[in-house]
Order: C-alpha cells, then sequence, then structure tokens
C-alpha cells in the first residue's frame, strides 16, 4: 500500500491542466522528492495531492482510497501540509505557533490536554526547538522559523507530510540543520514525505526517490537520485548549457 | 505563566476603568446632580423627581449603549481584521457603516413620508441590509486589487458617497424629527432609551457568543487560508459567517448610534499591544472592553466639553482613534499593508 498514489492523474486549476499523465507512489517511512523549474508544476502536484486542488481526471489515492471521498477531517488526520505562505504574526509564541497544528484534537476553545502538552514536547524536541519554546516566532531567524514550521506539521501526528520548498531561503548550515531534522522524523515516525526542493547537490543525502518535472507538463523522469542527478540531464532539465551544471556544481 | 497573569491584571484594570468611566458619566451632564443622592436614586429605581429621570432614563441608558455598542463595533472590527488577514480593516473605514446609515436614512425617510414609526428591529435589518451591501462591494473590489491600502481608499470613498446621499435625504426630507435624523446620521450615544437597549442588547451579547464559539478557527485562520484549508477548516463557510457576524454588529451599533469612527480599526490594534497577544480567546474580550472603556470616555467628552452643545460622537474618536491608525500604518511601512 503506498500513501500517495497518483495514476495516469490530469492536474491543474479549475479545468486549466498544468500537468497530464502524472503517476507516481510516496511510501512511507520515505522521502521523495519534486525537481524541476520554476513553473514547471511542483506546487500544483503537491496542492493535488494535499485535496488544496481536485485532480481534473485521472486517480489521486491516499491509502488506496480516492483522494475526492475523504472529508476534510478525515483526510487532514493523515495529511499535514507544511506551504510557502509566510506566517506574519507579532505576538506569538513558538509554543502559539505550534500548538495551533493540534487543532483537530483540541476542544471547541483550543484548550490543551496533558496529551496535547506531551505532544507538543515531544514533537519540539525530535526537531530541536524544545529551547525556543517561549520566544515571540516574529524575532526567529529563518532557519529557526522553518524548524518551528516543520514542529507543527508534524504535532498532529500526520501519516503523510507534504512540504512545498522548505528549506529555499536558508543558509547551507540551516539547510543541513533542517534536512537532518526531516531525516530523523521520518526514521523515527516512518512518516511519507513529498517534498518539492531546488537544492539539487543535497537531494542524495535528502530523497530515497526523485521524480522530475520539465517544462513540457508531464514528469519526464523518476527513480533513484544517484542515478537521476547527472550533469547532462540536470542541464536538459532546467535548460542550461552544456557543461554549466559542472562548471557551478561540479 | 507570566503571560496569563498579566492578562488577568489588565483585564480587572480594564473593568476598573470602566467603572470609573460609568460613575463619572453618571456625575456629569448639564445638570448638576449631587453624587449623595445618587446611589438611593439608583437603588430605588425613582423615576418620580426630575433628577431620577435624568439619571435613569437619560444618563444611564447611554451608558449602557456606550459599553455595549462601543464593545461591539470594536468586536465589529477585529473580526473584519481576521477576515482581511490585515489589522488595517473596520467597518467605519471601510465604508460598512456608512452603507448601513443610507439604508437607514432612507427607509427612516421613507416612514416619515408614508407616516407610520419605525421600530428599532427594521431599524437593525436595514441597517443590516446596508452593511452587507457595502461590504458586499469592499469584497468584489478586493478581489480585483490585492492591496489593502487601494481597498481602504475605496472604502473611505464608498463612504463619502453613501454620506453625501444620506445628507442630501435627510436635506430633502420634511422638517419634523428631521433634528433627530441629523443628529443620528452624524453618530451619537444620546438616541436610544431602554426600549432599544432590549433590542441590541441580546444582539450584541449573541454577537460575543458567536465571536468566542469561532475563536480556535480564528486563531488557525491568522496563519493564512491554504493552512487553514490544510487543518480541514471549511474556509469559505468560516469566512461567510465571520462577516455576518461582524455585519450584524457594526449594523446593531449603526442603527442606534449612527455611525461611529475608528473604534472598530483602533481598539483590536490597542488590545493586541497592550496584553501583546494575537489569542483571540484573549482579543475578543479585550478589544470589547476597550471600545467599551473609550467610548464612555470620548462620548464623555463629546457632551462634556462645550456643554450644553453636544459634539458628535465620530469627533471625538476620530481625533483619539486616527492617529492611533496612522501609527500603525507608519509602524507597518515595512510590510504590505
Amino acid at each position: 500500500m503506498s500513501e500517495i498514489l497518483f495514476k495516469n492523474a490530469v492536474i491543474g486549476y479549475k479545468d486549466v491542466p498544468v500537468l497530464k499523465d502524472v503517476s507516481f507512489t510516496a511510501d512511507k517511512g520515505s522521502i521523495t522528492a519534486l525537481i524541476g523549474p520554476n513553473g514547471a508544476g511542483k506546487s500544483t502536484i503537491l496542492k493535488t495531492a494535499a485535496g488544496l486542488l481536485k485532480p481534473i481526471d485521472g486517480k489521486v489515492y491516499i491509502r488506496d482510497r480516492a483522494i475526492g471521498s475523504y472529508s476534510p477531517k478525515e483526510l487532514y488526520s493523515i495529511i499535514s501540509v507544511m506551504m510557502t505562505d509566510r506566517v506574519k504574526t507579532k505576538f506569538m509564541s513558538c509554543h502559539d505557533v505550534v500548538r495551533v497544528g493540534r487543532y483537530r484534537y483540541t476542544g471547541i476553545f483550543g484548550g490543551l490536554t496533558d496529551n496535547d502538552r506531551k505532544v507538543i514536547k515531544e514533537s519540539m524536541e525530535l526537531i530541536g526547538v524544545w529551547e525556543l519554546k517561549d520566544r515571540d516566532y516574529a524575532t526567529l531567524s529563518d532557519g529557526q522559523k522553518q524548524r518551528v514550521l516543520l514542529a507543527r506539521a508534524i504535532v498532529s501526528e500526520p501519516g503523510i507530510l507534504i512540504m512545498d520548498e522548505p528549506a529555499s531561503f536558508l543558509d547551507m548550515g540551516r539547510k543541513i540543520e533542517f534536512f537532518d531534522a526531516l531525516r530523523g522524523l521520518v526514521t523515527e515516525k516512518g512518516i511519507a514525505v513529498l517534498i518539492s526542493m531546488h537544492e539539487v547537490e543535497m537531494i542524495r543525502k535528502v530523497a530515497d526517490k526523485v521524480i522530475c518535472i520539465s517544462d513540457s507538463g508531464k514528469i519526464d523522469a523518476k527513480g533513484d537520485a544517484a542515478e537521476l542527478i547527472r550533469p547532462a540531464y540536470m542541464e536538459e532539465l532546467f535548460g542550461m548549457k552544456k557543461g554549466k551544471y559542472e562548471e557551478y556544481y561540479g | 505563566m507570566g503571560k496569563r497573569k498579566t492578562h488577568i491584571i489588565l483585564f480587572i484594570s480594564l473593568i476598573l476603568v470602566i467603572l470609573l468611566l460609568i460613575i463619572i458619566n453618571i456625575l456629569t451632564g448639564s445638570v448638576g446632580i449631587s453624587a449623595r443622592d445618587i446611589p438611593g436614586i439608583l437603588l430605588k429605581g425613582d423615576k418620580s423627581s426630575v433628577d431620577g429621570r435624568i439619571i435613569l432614563d437619560i444618563r444611564l441608558p447611554r451608558i449602557i449603549e456606550a459599553i455595549f455598542l462601543g464593545g461591539a463595533l470594536a468586536l465589529s472590527g477585529y473580526m473584519l481584521q481576521t477576515f482581511f488577514l490585515n489589522p488595517i480593516a473596520g467597518p467605519y473605514i471601510l465604508g460598512i457603516s456608512s452603507g448601513a446609515k443610507l439604508l437607514v436614512a432612507i427607509l427612516m425617510v421613507c416612514a416619515l413620508k408614508a407616516g407610520f414609526a419605525m421600530n428599532s428591529l427594521m431599524l437593525v435589518v436595514a441597517a443590516f441590509l446596508g452593511s452587507l451591501i457595502a461590504t458586499g462591494f469592499v469584497l468584489i473590489v478586493s478581489q480585483r486589487v490585492r492591496s489593502m491600502s487601494i481597498l481602504i481608499v475605496c472604502g473611505v470613498m464608498v463612504g463619502y458617497i453613501c454620506s453625501a446621499i444620506t445628507e442630501l435625504i435627510v436635506t430633502f426630507a420634511d422638517d419634523s424629527n428631521i433634528v433627530n435624523l441629523h443628529n443620528w446620521s452624524l453618530g451619537t450615544f444620546s438616541a436610544a432609551g431602554w426600549s432599544e437597549a432590549w433590542i441590541y442588547i441580546p444582539i450584541v451579547a449573541a454577537g460575543i457568543i458567536a465571536a468566542f464559539l469561532m475563536s480556535k478557527t480564528m486563531e488557525a485562520y491568522q496563519f493564512g487560508e491554504e493552512y487553514a484549508g490544510s487543518l480541514g477548516i471549511n474556509i469559505y463557510g468560516f469566512r461567510i459567517l465571520l462577516i455576518i457576524v461582524s455585519s450584524v454588529l457594526s449594523a446593531t451599533v449603526t442603527a442606534f448610534a449612527g455611525p461611529v469612527s475608528f473604534v472598530g480599526i483602533a481598539m483590536p490594534h490597542v488590545a493586541r499591544n497592550l496584553f501583546r497577544s494575537e489569542k483571540p480567546l484573549v482579543i475578543i474580550p479585550a478589544s470589547f472592553l476597550l471600545g467599551s472603556a473609550f467610548c464612555l470616555l470620548c462620548d464623555l467628552l463629546a457632551r462634556s466639553i462645550f456643554s450644553p452643545t453636544e459634539l458628535s460622537i465620530s469627533t471625538v474618536t476620530a481625533v483619539f482613534g486616527a492617529p492611533i491608525v496612522i501609527s500603525m500604518m507608519i509602524g507597518r511601512r515595512n510590510e504590505n499593508v
């Protein structure tokens, strides 16, 4: 059983297809990475998998059930989403931010039980942000913010985690911290992760499986990272001149 | 839990300030009434004397009105701000109060012409429809422009248009009752008595309860529409509910007190900064109490500065409220307002 399964799916916005013939799976305890040029449709796949966009045609299954057959409540008890929208708050502590991730467990006024507190603490410790719990979220560095959001994403105890370029604006050190935390999480909790990322050079360490999306509106290749991330193919996928990949990333 | 302690102290202080303002408001007026007589009048409910009638039928209803409608306005503003995910929003500045005012004025004049009296509930319904029309317009504009500043300029323009038409209607209406209508169209807490209070108090109470019941979702929504959707929240339904509750509250205020400026936009901002919190469970009551206190103070000033001449309430709330809004805008200059 795959956690996420796309089969010959046509996806896009309001009957305007962005990608056709999308087929892939994402499995328990592994990280599946989407790469490709800007605007190719990575976010469209993520939003469809997260139930935020309806597939136009074809099959999109979550745990062997069509995604459309889930109620929002059921779906988001399995899936947790970390999209690119920035959190604009002034007076929220990190604990407050993470606490909101427990939404579906808490009572009518959002009060926490002992179990809620325990899960929040465990999640924040697992990502290494527990010591930030009383800090105002707005005062954190970008790297810290992203890790707090990662903690928020797992505090609902999801089976599937969907993330849109979570490390894009972090520096090299913070990127490594972030992906380390993510790897630890997947090993520990056996979550299925579907992630889009631009860090092609790091993908071998981060992802178990890579899906390459080209500008032509379809999945160009998928499989093992070590096999796919080759200079000639990267140059083709991202529309670079010959030799440029080697020149800059080699 | 140092924060919780601070919040409790702040809430207690706010209530004390409101009590103090109530006492000052009861004592102040163009007719001097001895402070010693007042407890007796209040306890016995004695309306036989002139003093008794002034306290019980003029000053007290006015205080109740400032407390409930001032609070309702602040709460309405807070819900609008949540809706737009932007602190620079309020029922007055977005033209919603003026829309309500226009429809109420039209109905009032028609009623005068037709020779029947409007009851309070009809006023509220008219105001609600007017605010929904204005809100609808604002929402249509907001889908076309992404910038909150342009939306506010549009709201202010709509406000001017509605006010101009209201003035026109009021000017050409029959002479009788026109003084009342004129006062109301500028905003005042003097128009409503006890019978009106029994209409607006339940509506405002229902609005407060609705706000509390929505507080958990409001908190999640603050993190963005998409994120809230990914928690399984029905975003469309929630937004409609927010707008309806906010409109009912601001329409009720407009129906009884006319348009009151800057309370809805400024008080939630003061609440957030005073309590250093963005939790709806804290900011809902805090905004309400601040709105009450602010309107009590402004009404006190409106009727005592040039006594016996009264200023319209919006004149006073604008003097204090507008600088708060300007400071908010300057404080946010680096962000996309």
